[in-house]
């Protein structure tokens, strides 16, 4: 009998199994998880792993100088890097709009006259329509008096910007109520003396005039030609509630594509060329048309190019191999919108722009994991060997699952890549890892929520939404209510929060419970399940979904509440029997791998044995 | 000015339906009422009729025993149909409360910048209004 360990070096945990071992028999002890130190399938793994092997000992109770064997997974190194770029830009010239939404704008209607400072008021002279401009640090009382005074000298007051948030208080002391737009942070560069359009609409509407076309034109006397010049504004102001529009000789709004460079594609002989500002659809078909990919290049230059030269010199600083060794094996683009301030702006405007993101796995030499090997020996001590191709450990474990039977597919869902494996009746095994995995869904949450926090992003992917309605009950975002009996913090209070085990988090975003589900459920399904149909295909026989039989959902995102729903959903159409791993009938999705090293070590593994074993991707 | 509902003078400005007496008044509707001690700077309670004016939460103060910023804020409270109260202390410290809510909701000490002041304001009629606190 020997007390053996299986340790499963994973992109974001390390896990270990610990087992007592006669040949044929295994008694599982415990295990335990980790966080991965350092990249996949290099040396500074050392260190998780260790950790990982000291806690299983200490959850069995067991002395570390009673451990006689460590087993490793030869995994097939899988780095993956990401990227994202901003395609479309906004850019507002001249200073010719505010489109922001003020919380509290002040009156209603729309105001068009010429624009003045506040402290200009006197020498305007009677019957001009005005739009007065107030900057910073005037007092609302003031203001009104100042107003009330021009009005009674004869002067049309239409309309105000000002930078402080009080055009409510400031209409409310007004005898006629007109439109005010607040908080525009920028004020001072309205231009004056310049015609403009200020329009505010009632509670629960949005603009009518500056936001349409023809409604600019009506308001600001344009021609056919200067019309279609300023329709972007029209577009940028739709859905606002409020909103100034200045007409300067060249003002302008322009919506421009930026030039992002194109990628080259190499594989099957030959090589593609695809823009990136084509959007993911195109590169992915593209991708598609020359697979299996050998490598990628960026046009030297442009974002793309400095985009994955970041990844190779990050691949270089891991593994140590030359830039120009390193081959791009897979690449998942997605399309996501990112919310930018635009430029020229006066109030903090933030428009939403197209932006491409890309996650590149590269694969490295497999000798890096016989430093691994040295290295964790040389630490506990003890034998250390790598017990088992990764792929074919993780299939093996799977099929312990209660009611699973051959042939058996798995979809590892992992941080940085998703990892599919198919065991058929014959024994042989073929294994596929794909770009994209948990760390990009992070990284598009936390992108098009503007969270600009990681750690936000990661609790808005692992946890349910809920609104906090008052002090003393939250609105899931099923719709359930929960009441608490003590009282909610106000830190809280009318917030979108995540559901941890911890509490309730708040969610630093304005947009709505809705906005943000929404957000999270495309981000796992353009990554998620889009890879999990591509590696499936990849490994299915004949390319074909249908004749899977079954797959099994393992990793930690197997865990998550809604991905193994997402994926077993766009599974069902193939007919096949899709869920997740319950290695050993305990284990649940975890573990798979470590479980699956010591059985294979004792000659328990479960499965038809190969007769020969074969390797895609 | 007077306000239209009740009559009296006027001192929080058109959002404030001024000082009353008693909240159970059927005719007043329902409000944030601050309770303010006759020492309190007079900026403080402007400030605080302003911030809940911008959000559109109407207001009125409310006489009670001289008291501090807690308790005038707990009386507040306690009173509004809305069941949020100001308090403001003769220091001027300014405590927010929900009359349900064992804890202050939010604390602001005398001497507190207007801007901050005007924030604590609003933050009451957010309470009201189911709206994020600028606050926190």
């Amino acid at each position: 009998m020997s007390l053996v360990i299986g340790v499963d070096i994973g992109n974001s945990t390390t896990e270990a199994c610990i087992a007592e071992v006669v040949p044929g028999e295994v008694a599982r002890l415990a295990s335990s998880l980790t966080r991965t130190t350092g990249v996949k399938g290099t040396p500074a793994n050392t260190a998780g792993a260790v950790t990982a092997v000291r806690r299983a000992l200490e959850a069995a109770g067991r002395p570390s100088d009673a451990l006689a064997t460590v087993l490793l997974n030869e995994a097939t190194p899988v780095i993956s890097g990401l990227a994202m770029e901003t395609i479309t830009e906004t850019i507002i010239t001249e200073s010719t709009m505010i489109g922001h939404n003020p919380d509290t704008p002040g009156g209603e209607g729309l105001g068009v006259g010429m624009t003045v400072a506040l402290d200009e008021l006197t020498t305007v002279e009677a019957d001009v329509p005005v739009v007065v401009v107030i900057e910073a640090g005037a007092d609302f009382d003031d203001v009104a008096h100042l107003l009330n005074g021009a009005s009674e000298r004869g002067v049309d007051v239409v309309a105000a910007v000002m930078h402080g948030d009080d055009a409510v208080l400031v209409v409310n002391r007004l005898p006629h109520r007109i439109p005010v737009v607040d908080e525009v942070s920028a004020v001072e560069k309205v231009p004056l003396g310049m015609l403009a359009a200020v329009e505010v609409a009632p509670p629960g509407r949005t603009i009518r005039t500056l936001s349409d076309s023809y409604g600019l034109a009506s308001t600001f006397d344009l021609d056919a030609e200067q019309t279609r010049q300023v329709s972007p504004v029209a577009r940028a102001l739709s859905g606002n509630r409020s909103a100034v529009v200045v007409r300067t000789p060249a003002g302008d709004v322009t919506d421009r594509r930026i030039p992002v460079g194109t990628l080259t594609l190499s594989g099957s002989g030959r090589s593609l060329d695809v823009g990136v500002d084509g959007g993911a659809d195109a590169i992915m078909e593209a991708i598609g048309r020359v697979a299996p990919l050998t490598d990628v290049h960026g046009e030297p230059g442009t974002h793309v190019g400095g985009m994955l030269a970041n990844v190779r010199d990050t691949m270089t600083d891991v593994t140590g191999q030359p830039a120009s060794d390193i081959r791009i094996r897979d690449v998942l683009a997605v399309d996501t919108v990112v919310p930018a301030v635009v430029r020229g702006g006066l109030a903090g405007e933030v428009s939403r722009e197209n932006a491409v993101a890309l996650a590149a796995m590269v694969r490295t030499s497999r000798s890096r994991m016989q430093a691994v090997v040295d290295a964790i020996s040389v630490e506990l001590g003890c034998e250390t060997v790598i017990g088992g191709v990764e792929g074919e450990v993780a299939v093996r474990g799977a099929l312990t699952t209660p009611g699973a039977s051959v042939p058996i597919a798995i979809i590892d869902m992992g941080g940085g890549s998703t990892d599919a494996a198919l065991l058929d009746r014959d024994g042989a095994v073929s294994a596929v890892h794909v770009a994209g995995a948990g760390e990009l869904v992070t990284k598009l949450i936390d992108s098009e929520l503007g969270l600009e926090d990681r750690d936000a992003a990661e609790s808005v992917k692992r946890h349910p939404l809920a609104k906090v309605e008052s002090f003393f009950h939250v609105r899931h975002e099923d719709g359930t209510v929960q009441f608490y009996t003590d009282a909610l913090p106000p830190a809280v209070f009318a917030k979108v929060v995540t559901v941890t085990p911890e509490g309730l988090a708040p969610v630093p975003v304005r947009g709505s419970l809705e906005e943000v589900r929404r957000v999270r459920r495309e981000a796992k399904r353009r990554v998620f399940v889009v890879n999990a149909l591509r590696a499936l295909v990849q490994v299915a026989p004949q390319g074909s979904l249908r004749l899977l039989g079954s797959v099994v959902l393992l990793g930690g995102s197997a865990l998550d509440f809604e991905i193994p729903g997402m994926v077993a959903d766009a599974l069902a159409p193939y007919g096949v029997v899709c869920g997740i791993g319950n290695v050993h009938g305990t284990e649940g999705p975890r573990n798979a791998v470590a479980a699956g090293l010591v059985d294979t070590h004792a000659g328990t593994a479960a499965g038809p044995t190969a007769a020969s074993r074969e390797a895609v991707s | 000015m007077s306000s239209p509902l009740s009559g009296v003078m006027v001192s929080g400005g058109p959002g404030c339906h001024g000082r009353i007496d008693r909240a159970d008044d059927p005719a007043l509707p329902p409000a944030v009422l601050i309770t303010v001690h006759d020492d309190a700077p007079p900026g403080v309670l402007r400030e605080v009729c302003a911030g809940a004016e911008e959000q559109g939460i109407p207001t009125a103060i409310l006489s009670g025993p001289p008291s501090d910023a807690d308790d005038a804020g707990r009386h507040a409270a306690g009173e509004s149909r809305l069941e949020v109260g100001v308090g403001i202390g003769p220091d001027g410290a300014v405590v927010v409360r929900h009359a349900l809510v064992p804890a202050a909701v939010l604390v602001l000490d005398g001497g507190s910048p207007p801007s901050r002041v005007r924030a604590a304001g609003a933050d009451a009629a957010r309470i009201v209004a189911g709206l994020a606190l600028r606050a926190m």
